[in-house]
């Protein structure tokens, strides 16, 4: 299994320095939302955020030849688009105001790796992983638990609306729990489990 | 996951999100609890890490958030800029499925969008308001004696016919033979339009069945060949047995012998031939007098006996997106769109005037309303109105 992953991602690299449009959208599937949302957590603007994580890409795609593995390329991304949220800041002098948040962005300097605790890098890495989670539960249930803890409502109304039984709904959202959980587990995602009795907690309020 | 790499090597963050796990769950010791404050007060990032995602509805509105960025759109900025289409492609502004159903539509994640001609969008049907809803999971079990049972998802039970075990489980059915020495009798699992179901057979070959599909097969398989014989689509995952060949008959001169493998058959007689499609392993199509041996990923089309056609590189995740519950459309015209929102939501389909020729592209989930399915199909430039169960598409 791990030599045919090697492999993938092998052929993958290769691909993505030849300037494949396929292996470049693989890339871009797998961390645009992911950036957008970090640089979003350090903008605060939305549209700003998706702007520079363009502009993120655009030098990735520049120096598609330099990669020597996936998580190098993450790596870049991650950085890159942190430099230039910091860069942005500056030149708009907000620092100020947003260095009340997040004192960690007063480091001014350039970095060049992920080190040491980033909690707005975490963070985003715990609502990506989350995130599939949740899309990856079978239809129904993914739906359910979408509309109930997402949109916030209540168990009648998405039986009504989806026009099954609200014992059915209780036993999905019961089970999504179940499903997220277990998929927690066997991956060993640890700082997610923290997020999933979160999740518990929500449970125990509106059940 | 390539996803949490930072996370998992990072052991500074596995202690806290350990220590964080304990603390709601009202596990902490006394030490931990002190090594817990002491690291939210070390820094006021650490606090506000802590804080916000201990809170549940904190965390919903980072996953709303986080939701919110548009893969596709971004995907077309980019690509737009740095891979300009190619010559030798007719150029077709890229559409994505926007309208009143985006937000369910969204959900999906990546990849919903629909190419559309250069025409600006029509302006918008009426729409009917009694909602069409998907096809769920039902069918009918007609037994040797030709008695019919209806199945739906709900309900287990065991219904027993000689000498075969069947058991009824959340939409599935499966056989558990017993004694192989019973006089072998055959079974019909049918569905109608807008059902689908799956079936274990009894030598453990795993089958799903689409809407508006049949298959009949043996309650034991003897010695020999096991045979079935199908209508409509039918996704197959044979048990692999080397003296007992596989054989599905699709029609009074087109069969199908496995020998231990996946594969996809569309045989519903409004589609322009049967189309048998190689997941995994090796079956040998024969119609009529010719026959031929697919290799993993290959299709055969089979449009008259005798007359084979292979396509080398079939299009596999568009094959088998009804058996996730979607549709997944590649450059498919109005009719096979249309065909299959027909079966699947049990419409009926008519054409007002020329059919207008237009080619799609898109994933979109199968359990949703057909109103949110239209209210896409609208956003590309299609006229067209509902009028109760038909669907009219205007030129």
């Amino acid at each position: 299994m791990i030599e045919e992953y090697s492999n993938k991602e092998h052929i993958l690299l290769q691909k993505f320095a030849g300037g494949e449009q396929s292996a470049f959208q693989f890339i871009f599937n797998q961390h645009y939302k992911a950036l957008c949302y970090f640089a979003f957590t350090i903008v605060a603007d939305e549209q700003e955020a998706e702007d520079l994580v363009q502009e993120t890409f655009s030098k990735l795609w520049n120096k598609r030849g330099d990669f020597k593995s996936a998580t190098n390329i993450k790596a870049f991304l991650f950085i890159a688009t942190k430099n230039a949220c910091l860069n942005f800041l500056k030149s708009r002098e907000r620092l100020h105001i947003k260095e009340k948040e997040f004192s960690y962005l007063q480091e001014e300097q350039v970095t060049t790796e992920i080190a040491g605790f980033d909690p707005v890098l975490t963070e985003t890495e715990i609502i990506q992983q989350l995130y599939l989670e949740i899309e990856h539960l079978p239809t129904q249930c993914r739906r359910i638990f979408k509309m109930s803890y997402l949109e916030g409502r209540k168990n009648e109304e998405i039986a009504t609306s989806l026009q099954i039984s609200y014992n059915t709904v209780r036993a999905q959202k019961l089970r999504a729990l179940k499903l997220i959980r277990s998929s927690l587990i066997k991956k060993n995602i640890l700082p997610l489990l923290g997020i999933y009795i979160t999740l518990l907690k929500y449970y125990h309020h509106y059940y | 996951m390539e996803a949490d790499q930072n996370s998992e090597t990072n052991p500074l963050l596995q202690r806290i999100a350990y220590l964080v796990s304990r603390y709601q769950q009202d596990i902490l010791t006394a030490a931990e609890e002190e090594e817990l404050r002491a690291w939210r007060d070390a820094s006021a990032d650490n606090r506000l890490f802590f804080e916000q995602m201990t809170d549940p509805d904190i965390l919903r509105d980072k996953l709303l958030q986080y939701e919110k960025f548009d893969v596709a759109a971004g995907w077309d900025t980019f690509s737009a800029k740095h891979f300009p289409a190619k010559d030798n492609v007719p150029v077709r502004p890229v559409y994505r499925w926007w309208s009143a159903a985006a937000a369910v539509l969204l959900l999906l994640g990546a990849g919903i969008y629909f190419l559309r001609p250069s025409a600006p969008p029509a302006p918008v049907a009426a729409l009917s308001t009694t909602p069409i809803l998907p096809g769920t999971s039902k069918a009918t079990l007609t037994l040797a004696d030709g008695s019919v049972i209806p199945l739906d998802s709900n309900g287990n039970r065991v219904i027993t016919q000689q000498g075969a075990l069947i058991h009824l489980n959340n939409g599935q059915l499966q056989y558990n033979t017993q004694d192989y020495t019973a006089q072998t009798t055959l079974n019909t699992l049918a569905t109608p339009r807008g059902g689908q179901f799956r079936l274990t057979l009894p030598d453990g070959t795993r089958v799903w069945l689409n809407a508006a599909s049949a298959i009949t097969f043996p309650t034991a398989f003897g010695q020999g060949k096991r045979e079935v014989e199908i209508k409509g689509e039918v996704y197959f995952e044979v048990a692999a047995m080397a003296k007992m060949p596989f054989q599905v008959k699709v029609s009074h001169q087109t069969n199908i012998e496995v020998l231990g493998t996946s594969f996809n058959i569309n045989a519903y007689t409004d589609e322009p031939g049967i189309k048998t499609t190689l997941i995994q392993g090796a079956v040998k199509v024969n119609a009529g007098n010719s026959s031929r041996v697919l290799l993993p990923g290959q299709q055969a089309l089979v449009k008259s006996p005798g007359n084979i056609d292979i396509v080398a590189h079939a299009d596999t995740a568009a094959i088998l997106a009804w058996k996730k519950e979607e549709f997944n459309f590649r450059d498919a015209d109005i009719p096979t769109v249309m065909r299959q929102l027909a079966r699947w939501y049990d419409v009926t389909i008519v054409y007002a005037g020329n059919i207008p020729a237009r080619r799609f592209q898109g994933e979109i989930q199968r359990n949703l309303p057909l109103s949110d399915v239209l209210e896409g199909l609208k956003s590309t430039g299609i006229h067209f109105r509902l009028q109760g169960r038909s669907i009219i598409v205007e030129p």
